[in-house]
């Protein structure tokens, strides 16, 4: 037995009022800690979910087209060349920045004009796996491309499945017609990269590089600059594209900051009122402390040791809690929970805070009880 | 040689307009084993009185002596340390406190520490409540207790740190005459066996036991 005996023997006193008391900060606990963790796993989810729906960077060959304009009416620009970019090259100079982390997807485009029916008809050659990261929408499985050739047409095309389109007399058969999306892919027909670069002779080139990036935690310029230092190629973020994302992100994580201030400052509250009360109904015990030689110090820390028992407890099942919670709705909201082992460090430094607020908390009554004289608090029946 | 000398002392209530003067200038000296009474009307200043000695509360004026210590210009510490080793007080209520059994109770003052209780206190404590009569009840709370041996209780914890004074403010004040009657006989006793008691009392038949009287009135000895 010792000083914190007292603490402890307090609070076993008390025990429906410790219980309530902690419940209600073990369900601020689990709030706070997880909502922590949605917000910290829902902005990369998010955004990798978001860049499931575009690029928002895209690498062209330089500059090679001069606008025209005579006697004041534009006329458009004018290609005088087809440019290619060296796939090997790029990908590489995308892959290997010093923000490769951010990057989600690297997804090279050839396109060729075949004939189909008499028209002329656009064919786009894609890298698949890349492809289908960028453009969820199209609802394709990844066991459904299969790795060799694989060719898919736009609603729009005039193209049925199995319709076989000549190209510099290879022929390319359609697996597969698309579901109407709404933008150019309709009139579009995309097949495998490195065959539709194969029959043309293109081996290695594509026009352009569409590039998903994700943006948390670094600026899209400085991605843009690091591509750029690595490569010739024009490299231009869309910005709109960046910013509506970004948006939609921050706006969640303010979201959430805001809901834990609020919580966190109602425990705090909470725990003040808790603290300040019980340590007025026991004016006459610290009297009688006092009287018996008890220093104010004592009586500081008896009393400081009984909230920080109490959140020691809570927090520790707060956390496990809200961690496990976090997980819930992060599950319930189909997103997939960054891989992670329970963090035991952070759960000791969220319970020394805890800890940290509760001591703060009942200084104020604690310091006050300490203050009067024994006489005095003994009086105060 | 003196125990407690007490020169000029004053204690005043309030603030500016609405000063009360509970204690209005008293000297007096205790001697070494005395038995002093303090009697007087209610409201008179006994308690007023009986706190400042024991340093429960700060005199507003004057000089107190506790042999050669100035309790007047004592650190916290040092009233700390004075009430833990040199005193003790026991009250009419019988301040206990009701999570802590009997002899828990007794050993309230060694827990102010981290350090632990070890057998030597224990020793102490079981000893002290021997000296009361009240060692098969150790276990007990003090809602189980009656006011008599509640009381007894009080006394145990402060014959523990074997002090040099013990302080009473009307200790039988809430006990019938029976009872009362047994906590004095245990007072004197303890006088007798060497042990200084300043005692407040309404009671004057108690008064016979004292070696010496303060009467108090309007914050004066008369
Ligand atoms: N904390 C206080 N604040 C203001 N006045 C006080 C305080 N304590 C006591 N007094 C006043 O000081 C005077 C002396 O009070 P005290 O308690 O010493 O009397 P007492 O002789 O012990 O009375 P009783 O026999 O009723 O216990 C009274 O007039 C009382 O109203
Ligand atoms: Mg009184």
């Amino acid at each position: 037995m010792n000083l914190f005996t007292i603490s402890i023997r307090n609070l076993q006193r008390r025990p429906f009022r410790a219980f309530i008391f902690s419940i209600v900060f073990v369900a601020g606990l689990t709030a706070v800690v997880g909502l922590h963790y949605v917000s910290k796993d829902i902005g990369d989810s998010m955004e990798e979910k978001l860049s499931r729906f575009g690029a928002n960077v895209v690498i062209l060959p330089k500059e090679n087209n001069h606008t025209v304009s005579y006697g004041g009416v534009q006329l458009g620009s004018l290609s005088y060349s087809i440019t290619y970019l060296n796939e090997d090259e790029t990908i590489n100079a995308v892959r290997t920045i010093g923000f490769k982390e951010n990057i989600s997807a690297v997804a090279p485009k050839l396109i060729e004009v075949a004939n189909f029916n008499d028209t002329p008809i656009m064919l786009v050659g894609v890298d698949w796996t890349e492809e289908l990261y960028i453009n969820s929408m199209w609802n394709l499985l990844p066991e459904e491309v299969k790795p060799n050739v694989y060719t898919v047409a736009g609603s729009k095309s005039g193209v049925k499945e199995g319709d076989i389109i000549e190209l510099n007399g290879s022929s390319i058969t359609v697996d597969r017609v698309l579901s109407q999306t709404g933008d150019d892919s309709d009139n579009l027909i995309f097949t495998t990269l490195a065959n539709l670069q194969r029959i043309t002779g293109n081996e290695n080139r594509v026009n352009f590089v569409e590039v998903a990036a994700l943006c948390a935690g670094c600026p899209i310029d400085d991605i843009v600059a690091q591509i750029s230092a690595n490569t010739d190629a024009e490299v231009k973020a869309l910005q709109s594209v960046v910013k509506q994302r970004m948006y939609s992100i921050e706006f969640v994580e303010t979201l959430v900051w805001c809901i834990i201030a609020i919580i966190l400052s109602a425990s705090i509250l909470m725990m003040a009122l808790f603290m300040l009360s019980s340590v007025n109904e026991r004016k006459k015990e610290i009297g009688i402390m006092r009287a018996v030689g008890y220093s104010k110090l004592a009586i500081f820390s008896a009393i400081c040791a009984e909230a920080a028992i109490l959140l020691s407890f809570s927090g520790v099942i707060g956390y496990f809690a809200g961690y496990y919670a976090g997980i819930k709705i992060l599950s319930v909201m189909s997103i997939d929970a960054v891989a992670r082992s329970f963090p035991v460090a952070d759960m000791f430094a969220t319970v020394g805070i805890a800890v940290a607020i509760a001591v703060l908390s009942s200084a104020f009554p604690a310091m006050k009880a300490a203050r009067l004289s024994p006489a005095e608090a003994l009086n105060r029946l | 040689m003196s125990i407690i000398k007490a020169n000029n002392l004053t204690k005043t209530y309030g603030s500016e307009g609405s000063i009360v003067t509970a204690v209005n200038g008293i000297s007096f000296t205790i001697e070494e084993g005395e038995f002093v009474c303090i009697v007087g009307r209610s409201g008179s200043g006994k308690s007023t009185l009986l706190n400042l000695l024991a340093a429960l509360d700060k005199p507003t004026s004057g000089e107190l002596y506790f042999k050669d210590l100035d309790m007047m210009n004592m650190s916290e510490k040092q009233l700390n340390r004075f009430r833990r080793e040199n005193m003790s007080v026991i009250f009419q209520f019988h301040h206990l406190l009701p999570y802590f059994t009997a002899l828990e109770n007794v050993l309230l003052p060694y827990m102010s520490g981290i350090a632990p209780i070890n057998a030597e206190h224990r020793r102490a404590a079981e000893n002290a409540l021997d000296r009361v009569g009240l060692q098969d009840k150790k276990d007990r709370l003090p809602g189980q207790l009656s006011g008599g041996e509640q009381q007894r209780v009080a006394i145990a914890r402060s014959l523990c740190a074997s002090p040099d004074i013990l302080f009473a403010d009307e200790p039988t004040g809430s006990l019938d005459r029976e009872t009362g009657d047994s906590v004095m006989s245990l007072l004197s006793e303890l006088n007798k066996q060497g042990l200084a008691i300043v005692m407040v009392t309404h009671q004057e038949d108690y008064t016979k036991l004292a070696s010496k009287i303060l009467r108090m009135q309007d914050g004066n000895i008369i």
